[in-house]
């Protein structure tokens, strides 16, 4: 290994430590289960509230993670990647919001059976599809190579379910366990992450400061 | 020994002795990858306790290599350590002559 790659390793490596707290896996975990459980009519609107995982992704590494890890300002290239990031997730959330949105009014609105049914049965295996792309992306932008297992899992829950066939069960339900089946799979990830990132990186004392 | 030896010889000793040392080398090649990082960062990522972390930087900031900047965050002092231009020179420099010394050491080998 030449010395540029060990130094590219090392940025990677300081990198994804700030994703080593298992607190994006959490958040994103939420998010899906929030969906699984919104895919019940009786807590549909839970589903409309999922992207508020957001707000716990920003407390927790604020709480959590700053005061372990520390501050770093990162090169210029991985500014700039992280610029195209910030967009990527904003037009991501932002579609995936609306979507959410559409399929809520769809189940709470006086529409025709034949578009509750096109809606409920085609667009949502899209959606899964989307969401499941999303998580993969996750581990492309972050470059955590355990979004890849967490997306992964997810695409084959949703080519099971197509493959699988129960003519009773309504896709609705099936979707709901797809949902949360990968939901609580990446918070128990999470978790795990979590606990390793307590022993790793405990709370400095007096770390804040330069002796002379 | 032949004129080339001697040369070589020149090269290990134009090392720079102070980034040299595996604990402030740790400490460039930490603060190289990246514009600037906090104390607290470079703890784990040195994996050198606070003592020897605050001796280091204060030789590299005696030797001009880093630039310290200390603030106050939350009524808490905040420790920002950053390379200086001589400080990147320096240790580009230093990854140019060690890549040189062990090109010529596993040429020797074969």
């Amino acid at each position: 290994m030449t010395p540029e790659m060990n130094l590219k390793e090392m940025e990677r490596k300081a990198w994804t430590a700030y994703f080593d707290d298992g607190i994006l896996d959490i958040t994103v975990g939420l998010f899906v289960l929030a969906f699984g459980i919104g895919m019940t009519t009786q807590y549909a609107t839970v589903a409309a509230f999922a992207w508020m995982a957001v707000f716990f992704f920003g407390a927790a590494k604020k709480s959590i993670t700053l005061p372990r890890v520390g501050l770093v300002k990162f090169s210029p290239e991985r500014e700039e990647r992280m610029k195209k990031e910030i967009s990527f997730f904003v037009i991501f959330f932002s579609m995936t919001a609306l979507i959410g949105l559409a399929f809520f009014l769809t189940l709470t609105t006086d529409l025709p059976q034949t578009i509750r049914t096109l809606v409920g049965e085609m667009a949502l295996v899209g959606y899964e599809l989307i969401i499941a792309v999303g998580i993969l992306l996750v581990g492309y932008w972050k470059q955590i190579k355990r979004f890849y297992l967490y997306g992964g899992f997810f695409l084959i829950v949703i080519v099971a379910g197509l493959l699988i066939d129960l003519p009773e069960a309504n896709p609705l339900t099936i979707m709901m366990y797809e949902f949360t089946g990968t939901g609580v799979l990446i918070l128990l990830g999470g978790f795990v992450v979590l606990a390793r990132f307590f022993r790793r990186y405990p709370r400095q004392e007096g770390g804040g400061y330069v002796s002379r | 020994m032949s004129a080339d030896d001697g040369d070589d010889l020149r090269h290990i000793s134009g090392i720079d002795k102070l980034i040299h040392e595996p604990a402030r080398l740790a400490i460039m090649a930490q603060l190289y990858i990246v514009q600037s990082a906090d104390f607290l960062f470079l703890l784990p990522q040195t994996r050198l306790t606070t003592g020897n972390l605050s001796r280091h930087i204060s030789k590299l900031e005696e030797a001009g290599y880093v630039r310290v900047e200390k603030e106050f965050v939350n009524r808490k002092p905040h420790t920002i350590v950053q390379l200086t231009e001589a400080g990147r020179a320096v240790f580009r420099e230093y990854i140019e002559t060690m890549k040189h010394i062990m090109n010529g050491l596993s040429e020797g080998k074969s």
